[in-house]
Formats: structure tokens, sequence, C-alpha cells
């Protein structure tokens, strides 16, 4: 099948933001740091335009620290 | 703008100047000879310099790689689709019998590499707009 139904795609949605300005003033560039990516991969992670590898997803809900399952959501 | 990004912004320049000056030399001194302005593709190696890692930054992560590993797909197809047709276009004018000067070749290799970087730079630059 060459045409795929955008609508139709399963999505990862996140609470990456909520959770970072639950932890105060946590920022992006913070964030970045560490876990170690640039601050427009966390940006494009937050607006749910990029995926991120099963790694980087477990390094983002140890720098929040909370289980994987509260950061991301797969829908 | 991550490195990667300045390191395809950069390798744009380039290739827009380069076109330029070839456009400024071939009615001066002919199309042969301007291909001298390809020589300005030098100035690709002074890249890396620029998409160096910044203080305290990070030079680049898996969506950087994977942006650029998929203009890399995306550039070897319009690379590819341009060398069949102009491949095509060649044996249709020529068929069996036709010979093609040599002097094709630079010109081939170097449009080639145009093609590549150009097709590259400016996918990759679009697909950190889109995110």
């Amino acid at each position: 099948m060459f045409w795929v139904d955008p609508v139709a795609q399963p999505t990862l949605r996140n609470r990456i933001r909520e959770l970072r300005s639950e932890r105060g003033v946590m920022t992006q560039q913070a964030l970045a740091e560490m876990v170690g990516v640039t601050r427009q991969t966390i940006i494009s992670i937050e607006s749910g335009k990029y995926a991120p590898s099963l790694l980087l997803a477990f390094k983002i809900a140890g720098a929040l620290r909370v289980p994987i399952e509260e950061v991301f959501e797969y829908q | 703008m991550v490195s990667q990004q300045r390191h395809a912004a950069f390798q744009l320049s380039v290739v827009c100047l380069v076109l330029i000056v070839f456009a400024f030399l071939v009615p001066m001194i002919g199309a042969s000879r301007a291909q001298g302005a390809f020589g300005l593709l030098a100035l690709l190696a002074i890249g890396p310099f620029i998409s160096r890692k910044l203080e305290g930054g990070v030079l680049g992560d898996e969506r950087d790689r994977a942006i650029h590993l998929r203009s890399i797909q995306i550039s070897g197809v319009i690379f590819g689709i341009i060398a069949t047709v102009a491949l095509w276009t060649t044996y249709s004018i020529h068929r069996h019998a036709g010979v093609i000067s040599v002097e094709l070749l630079p010109w081939a290799a170097w449009w080639g590499w145009i093609v590549f970087m150009l097709s590259q730079s400016v996918t990759m630059l679009v697909l950190y707009r889109l995110g």
C-alpha cells in the first residue's frame, strides 16, 4: 500500500512539559543537558513532532524521576 | 541552530556561490573554462570547523542522525532520478553508434556533486524546519 492515512497513524503522546513545570524551573535546556541531546530535540519531542528512541525515552523519564509510562503514552 | 543545521546552511551557501560564480564566468570565458568555478567547492573542507561542538553543548543526537540519514536518502533518490534522465536523454540522442565526448565526464562529475550537495543541504534544512 503506497498511501497511508496519517489520521490512522499511532502517536506517542508525552507529558514532558507538564512534568518539567511540576519540578520547578527545569528548562528545556537543563533537561537536554541531563539526557545528552540538543534543546531542539526536546522541543520536537514535547510538540510530538519527533518520537524518541526507547533509550532516550528512558533517559528522559529518569531525568524527570518518574516511570516511563507516566511520561509517554502510546495512542 | 544546531551544528548540523549550521553545516547544512554553510554547504548550501558554498553551492550557491559556485553556481553564481559559474553563471558569471560563462559569458566571459565560456562554459568549458568556467568550470574552474567548481574549484570553490573546496571551501566545503572548512565545514567541520563550522559545525564543531560549542562550549557545554551537544554536537548531535539521535534526531540529528535521523535527519542526516533521511536527507542522504532523499538526495540519493533525487540524484538517481536526474542521473537516469540524463543517461536516457544521452542515449536517445546518440543511440548505439553514438560517441560521447570525454569532456562530458568532468561535467557529469561536477554537476552530479552539485545536485547531490544542493538537494542534501536543502532537504536537511527543510527537515529541521518541519521538526
